[in-house]
């Protein structure tokens, strides 16, 4: 890991203000851009196509993306074939999953970013993790690994145990989260986490059975986390405000104790849980532009526009400034409720168009 | 699912949960009113309509009238009419010697005809109505739930014009535009079984959905779409006027965002000495950004599309070149990949280089329309004749893709229009 990196990854992730984050956050991205350009010939070409050089002195917003269906289409390395330890798949919601490919040196800085941005929601002491999700997840075949699994791992980093709650065909296992939460010590936190729209199925099938066995649990400073996005709930017409009211009556906890949190497999380590204030936060190893989705230009606050994600923490494949097809706003800056520096935002939803199917929609070329 | 509406019969009206059957009914009433309209006095109805548009400004303020005015004008459309008909226009009125020996012909309308629109271009669909109008049928339009206002403020001014014998508000009786939704299938049903003529644009989906329906055994079926087209350039052409066909595909790409069956998607360069595609592909560039700016500015589009844009550019950006606006209004894609490339609209052209222009045979079929060209006449001659042999269904010059001409999808509408009569010229 370069000095600057670690420099960066030093820091407490929400105590730096904008203006003190960007004094280690830039030289850090400056040379994360210019190991890219040199190591990518895909984030090269990028690059050129907008005449953008990372040599030359830059502004966050001047660095090109790679938009996040390219990690779909292109095996994007910046290390030899030798040097990846592990290849992670994005849960794709149509079509191929994005590829990333990762060393040990990425590893280990997303595994230090993680821990300090979730340290800062969940506290230093670790937890009891109960996953909504069954242990099969987590199985690894030769080296790959899903986005599910992916997660999950990389969570489990801060679990002082953790338990699978559902079956291999994704069911609760009532006989199990009974036996596990009548052995759970009353005065140890615990931590709920899984997949949204898995935890929401749960509650769906479960909600009755579910109120009744966590009726056990008496520790005030349980937490649910759930990642994963919210298309699938979408669908089924669930916004997070329902979500977060089901859950908290479900778990007798308060709604701030449900804690959505946005990540992406393309940058895995830097994640944006929600605050007390219902608020993401960017920490201090990674960015958020927001874009308007006609101009390209950066979106001043609360206007909706296509969330970019700059960290200089992906070393072994060139994902330092990607283009997510969500949509979001900023917020502000250094100045939420709970106290957490830097800037924040929030995700509204996933790009979306009513597709045109006129005479001019071809079939198959 | 939201029973059907009606938002024009004679005028514009906003009626929900309407009779289809009783509309049905009315329209058929005013085939006879149609019927006794001699054609001479309909061609001078329509010029006039097209004064109107004029001088009431809203030709100005809907630019995707120029292609149907310049279409509807006396001279263009008796020209249009003759050509469709057999030479003579007046056979829509009376049987006519049309050069048999033995008979003569009369061209009756088929009655009622029903229209399915789509949303991508709303204006596309007056040709249809328009064109039934001509031949003196009555339409049943059943209108997207996109863009339909465009379409009866449109219709509602065939009452602002009076012949001497045609007063507009007969024609504007003629036509009725329902909403009906997509799920409505009995709806649907209704249309199509008492439809005379099915008129179908658009994809793939809504044209297979319409031609499931049940109709009658003389029902006649137009379907417009799903097509693809493209455009190719000669390197005589390319190297005497680059600047000219550039002008003249940035307005081809430009018209209707590329929604439209007939917007070029690619354009193949015929590449005599490297680079001179990129070269074209540059001088595309400036001329879309002119194009846009100038007088066809670009339509909002949605975030999902903005997404497929950039998307878009980054892959080409690493495998070929891109030239692109700052924003999202257009992209000229050079890529020397084979083939068609995909559609992805909204001003998004792919300029390929190609050695040999038979190359390109292999890439049509039924479902490729529109192969905008600029060939030297020598070249036109050479290559259309297999080049059109499985498909593509018109050639025209570079600038003029998007306009609406007969033939259309290989067929002379105003002939399918009508129902031909025959009699002996005398008793045998």
């Amino acid at each position: 890991m370069s000095a600057v990196l670690n420099e960066l990854l030093a820091c407490s992730p929400y105590e730096l203000s904008q203006a003190e984050k960007e004094r280690v956050f830039m030289p850090a991205l400056r040379e994360a851009a210019l190991w890219h350009y040199q190591a990518s010939p895909e984030f090269k070409k990028i690059c050129q196509g907008k005449n953008f050089d990372p040599a030359q002195e830059f502004e966050i917003i001047d660095l090109p993306y790679i938009p996040v269906p390219i990690f779909k289409k292109f095996d994007l390395r910046s290390v030899p074939d030798l040097e990846i330890i592990k290849t992670l798949y994005s849960s794709g919601t149509s079509g191929n999953p994005s590829k990333v490919f990762i060393d040990q040196a990425t590893a280990d800085a997303q595994g230090k970013a993680l821990t300090k941005i979730l340290t800062s929601f969940l506290g230093k002491e670790r937890r009891h993790f109960l996953i909504f999700d069954s242990p099969n997840s987590v199985s690894s075949r030769s080296g790959e690994l899903s986005s599910r699994g992916t997660a999950i791992r990389g969570i489990l980093t801060m679990a002082k145990r953790f338990t699978f709650l559902l079956d291999d065909e994704l069911k609760l296992d009532q006989e199990k989260l009974e036996k596990t939460l009548n052995e759970l010590n009353p005065e140890e936190p615990v931590c709920f986490f899984g997949f949204t729209w898995l935890i929401y199925n749960v509650y769906l099938q479960y909600g009755k059975q579910l109120a009744e066995a966590l009726s056990k649990v008496k520790n005030s400073d349980t937490v649910i986390l759930h990642i994963g996005g919210w298309k699938k709930l979408q669908d089924r017409a669930v916004s997070k405000a329902q979500f977060n009211q089901d859950l908290s009556t479900t778990f007798a906890l308060p709604k701030s104790s449900v804690i959505d949190f946005y990540g992406m497999t393309e940058q895995l380590g830097t994640v944006y849980p929600d605050c007390s204030a219902g608020h993401k936060h960017a920490p201090a190893y990674a960015e958020i532009i927001i874009r308007n989705p006609e101009t390209l230009l950066t979106q001043p606050n609360n206007q909706l526009g296509f969330i970019q994600l700059v960290s200089p923490i992906p070393h072994s494949y060139p994902g330092i400034s990607i283009l997510s097809e969500d949509m979001g706003i900023l917020l502000g800056t250094d100045d939420c409720p709970c106290g957490r520096k830097g800037k924040y935002f929030e995700f509204k939803k996933r790009s979306e168009g009513a597709e045109v199917k006129g005479c001019g929609d071809a079939l198959d070329l | 699912m939201t029973p059907p509406s009606l938002i024009f019969q004679g005028s514009i009206k906003n009626e929900a949960n309407v009779d289809l059957q009783s509309v049905i009914v009315q329209l058929r009433q005013q085939l006879d009113q149609l019927h006794s309209y001699p054609i001479e006095e309909i061609l001078l109805f329509f010029d006039q309509l097209v004064e109107q548009w004029q001088s009431s400004g809203l030709a100005k303020k809907n630019p995707y009238l120029k292609n149907i005015s310049e279409f509807l004008v006396k001279q263009h459309l008796v020209t249009t009419l003759q050509t469709a008909l057999r030479g003579k226009v007046s056979v829509l009125d009376q049987f006519e010697d049309l050069g048999d020996y033995k008979m003569i012909f009369h061209a009756q309308p088929r009655g009622l005809t029903v229209h399915w629109l789509a949303g991508n271009v709303t204006v596309l669909g007056l040709f249809s109505i328009f064109s039934a109008l001509i031949t003196k049928n009555v339409c049943l339009v059943k209108a997207s739930s996109r863009g339909h206002e465009n379409l009866v403020a449109i219709l509602d001014t065939l009452r602002e014009v009076k012949t001497g014998q045609i007063n507009g508000q007969d024609f504007a009786n003629a036509i009725a535009v329902v909403l009906v939704d997509r799920q409505d299938q009995a709806s649907h049903q209704v249309l199509s079984e008492n439809a005379d003529i099915r008129i179908a644009w658009g994809g793939k989906e809504a044209v297979e959905t319409i031609m499931q329906l049940s109709k009658s055994p003389f029902c006649e079926d137009l379907i417009f779409g799903p097509k693809y087209s493209y455009a190719l350039i000669d390197n005589t052409s390319l190297v005497t006027k680059q600047k000219l066909l550039a002008q003249r595909l940035a307005v081809d790409v430009s018209v209707f965002d590329q929604y439209a069956c007939s917007s070029p998607h690619t354009v193949f360069i015929e590449e005599k000495n490297e680079g001179e595609s990129l070269a074209f592909a540059q001088e595309l560039a400036k001329q879309l950004e002119l194009v846009e700016r100038a007088f066809l500015p670009k339509e909002a589009i949605d975030s999902g599309k903005a997404a497929q844009i950039i998307s878009l550019r980054s892959e080409y950006q690493i495998t070929g070149t891109v030239i692109c606006s700052q924003d999202t209004k257009w992209t000229v894609i050079h890529t020397t990949e084979k083939g068609l490339a995909d559609s992805c609209f909204s001003r998004v052209i792919f300029v390929k280089p190609v050695k040999n222009i038979d190359e390109l045979h292999a890439y049509n079929n039924r479902q490729k329309q529109t192969l905008s060209c600029a060939l030297s006449y020598e070249n036109k001659l050479k290559y259309l004749d297999k080049l059109t042999l499985r498909g593509i269904d018109r050639c025209p010059d570079l600038g003029y893709a998007t306009y609406f001409e007969s033939p259309w999808d290989g067929m002379f509408i105003f002939d399918r229009l009508v129902r031909w009569v025959s009699t002996y010229k005398e008793a045998v």
